[in-house]
């Protein structure tokens, strides 16, 4: 089987595991291709062609120009993208949860209520182009999948800027808005292990961060690798 | 003034679908001056109406505001939280706001029997259920507006004396009436009623003032120019043409008139930031549509 991950820099703890352990393969093909920042998947990055998709973004050309990818290699089975839940973008805002707070959270004083509604209207425009591509790459691959990414971890300085609960509940609702997106899509989702996370506050365990201090949201290889065994399961 | 601006992220071409950067807060359209006062009062906490949720469509809609956004509420407590969030807002708009702009749109209206309290649109057109028992049509008269308007402005003497006032009378006729008369009647009552109270409640001392928008766009010797081809709706044109007369009647003003301050105004009147030409959400078209 020919497994195709590709994304953002959540890729690089997979990329660390498959690198540093070859038998997490379990005898399959996969390569770890990023495109790049997530923040510029935000706006128009790609353009469907007669084979596939074309990649048109100067910085994302830089690793992929194409997906599938039209390198001589065996087309994938499965595309697994990692762009799609990447919350801590919309989060660390500089001044929008200082003023906003999500409505299921109850009134705040001094904060403008958040409806669901506009909420899931702010993530949807966010990922539009997103949740195109994943659209669009299942008319070229029999899978596309997509990957979660780690939770939040308490250390990551937003929490010290703005109240936790509110960003906590905002994350928390971005990814169900997603999550329910995908699955209109029919695209499969990869959660985050449910082991790498506190089940009662929602965050990250410390023990899955990556290692450099100022490293606040991305997941360590033991991460990286629980991510991996989880997306070959469902690629099966 | 903006007191409920849109949240970052949301794209500007959402934000009437969601309420935003239409008014000075997020109430909505304010028809009546019934409707406009009981704002005032709800935001104050001094009126509290005993029927203030709708179910619509699988979710709950806020009765004074129901086509706030595209999908209803989740849940009661979602939809309670975010009106208490918008009345305290516009509470504090109310207080400190140096000028209030209303445009009167209509005399008819929907009330509830249990306490009076208005509906911008009919029970059971976006949202919740009508019933003879629980809901009645009313179509205010001269007195009554008047008596409202008055009422209204004693509650801002208690909260925000040195407010002055800018009234003005939609040039939009009636799309459907639910009295008994052919519409055109029903338009030019509610026309003339509102246009009468007006020009009665302004007191030509510069605190309650008429500015002729009406006149402008409908007088006959404009020939309907401003009006779309479906002779109802105004044109862009016909906005900009009334907004810049506007604007040069109060820069024009001696200071000291208190209206020239553009932060503390507050708009309770339609607009679109593209022109009436968008397919703007109205609940008028709903009752066209929909309405009894």
């Amino acid at each position: 089987m020919n497994i195709l991950i590709t994304g953002d820099s959540h890729l690089a703890a997979l990329d660390r595991a498959l690198k540093g352990d070859d038998s997490l393969c379990q005898g399959h093909n996969i390569r770890v291709i990023p495109l790049g920042n997530s923040e510029a998947s935000h706006n128009p990055y790609f353009q469907e062609s007669k084979n596939g998709i074309d990649i048109t973004l100067d910085r994302f050309q830089n690793f992929i120009t194409e997906l599938p990818p039209l390198d001589g290699q065996d087309k994938p089975d499965t595309i697994a993208v990692s762009f799609l839940f990447h919350t801590v973008r919309f989060l660390r805002h500089k001044t929008l949860w200082k003023s906003f707070s999500p409505a299921s959270l109850g009134p705040k004083s001094g904060l403008h209520c958040l409806s669901l509604a506009a909420l899931k209207r702010m993530v949807l425009n966010q990922q539009q182009y997103n949740l195109e591509l994943v659209n669009k790459l299942q008319k070229y691959v029999p899978n596309v999948i997509a990957l979660e990414g780690p939770r939040l971890f308490a250390h990551h300085p937003m929490f010290k800027e703005n109240e936790q609960d509110i960003l906590m509940e905002i994350d928390h609702q971005y990814r169900n808005i997603m999550r329910k997106a995908l699955s209109e899509a029919n695209v499969t989702v990869i959660g985050c292990p449910e082991e790498t996370y506190d089940s009662k506050t929602g965050l990250m365990k410390t023990s899955f961060r990556p290692g450099r201090s100022e490293d606040y949201h991305h997941g360590s290889t033991e991460f990286g690798a629980m991510v991996l065994q989880d997306l070959i399961a469902a690629s099966a | 003034m903006d007191v409920e601006p849109a949240p970052d992220f949301l794209p500007e071409k959402d934000w009437q679908d969601y309420g935003y950067g239409i008014y000075s807060g997020r109430y909505g359209n304010i028809y009546t001056v019934r409707q406009m006062l009981q704002l005032v009062q709800r935001s104050l906490g001094e009126f509290e109406p005993k029927e203030d949720i709708w179910e619509h469509k699988g979710g709950i809609v806020d009765p004074f505001r129901p086509t706030l956004q595209p999908e209803p509420f989740g849940t009661v407590e979602e939809m309670k939280a975010c009106r208490h969030s918008h009345l305290q807002a516009i509470a504090e708009m109310f207080s400190s706001a140096g000028l209030l702009i209303f445009t009167m749109g209509l005399t008819e209206s929907y009330f509830s029997k249990q306490d009076g309290a208005v509906y911008p649109v009919c029970p059971g057109v976006s949202g919740g259920t009508y019933s003879d028992n629980d809901h009645q049509f009313i179509n205010f008269n001269y007195v009554e507006v008047v008596r409202d308007f008055n009422t209204l402005k004693s509650l801002f003497n208690k909260i925000n004396p040195k407010i002055r006032y800018m009234l003005t009378v939609s040039p939009v006729p009636l799309v459907a009436t639910a009295t008994d008369k052919n519409v055109g009647v029903a338009t030019t009552y509610s026309k003339s009623v509102l246009r009468a109270a007006a020009g009665a409640l302004s007191d030509g001392k510069g605190r309650v003032d008429y500015f002729p928008s009406y006149e402008i766009i409908s007088m006959p010797a404009g020939k309907g120019m401003f009006y779309e081809s479906d002779k109802r709706g105004v044109q862009s044109a016909g906005v900009a043409h009334v907004m810049a007369n506007v604007l040069n009647s109060f820069s024009n003003r001696k200071s000291g008139s208190g209206t020239s301050n553009a932060q503390n105004v507050v708009e309770i009147r339609p607009k679109s930031k593209t022109g009436s030409e968008d397919a703007a959400v109205c609940d008028e078209e709903l009752l066209a549509q929909f309405g009894r």
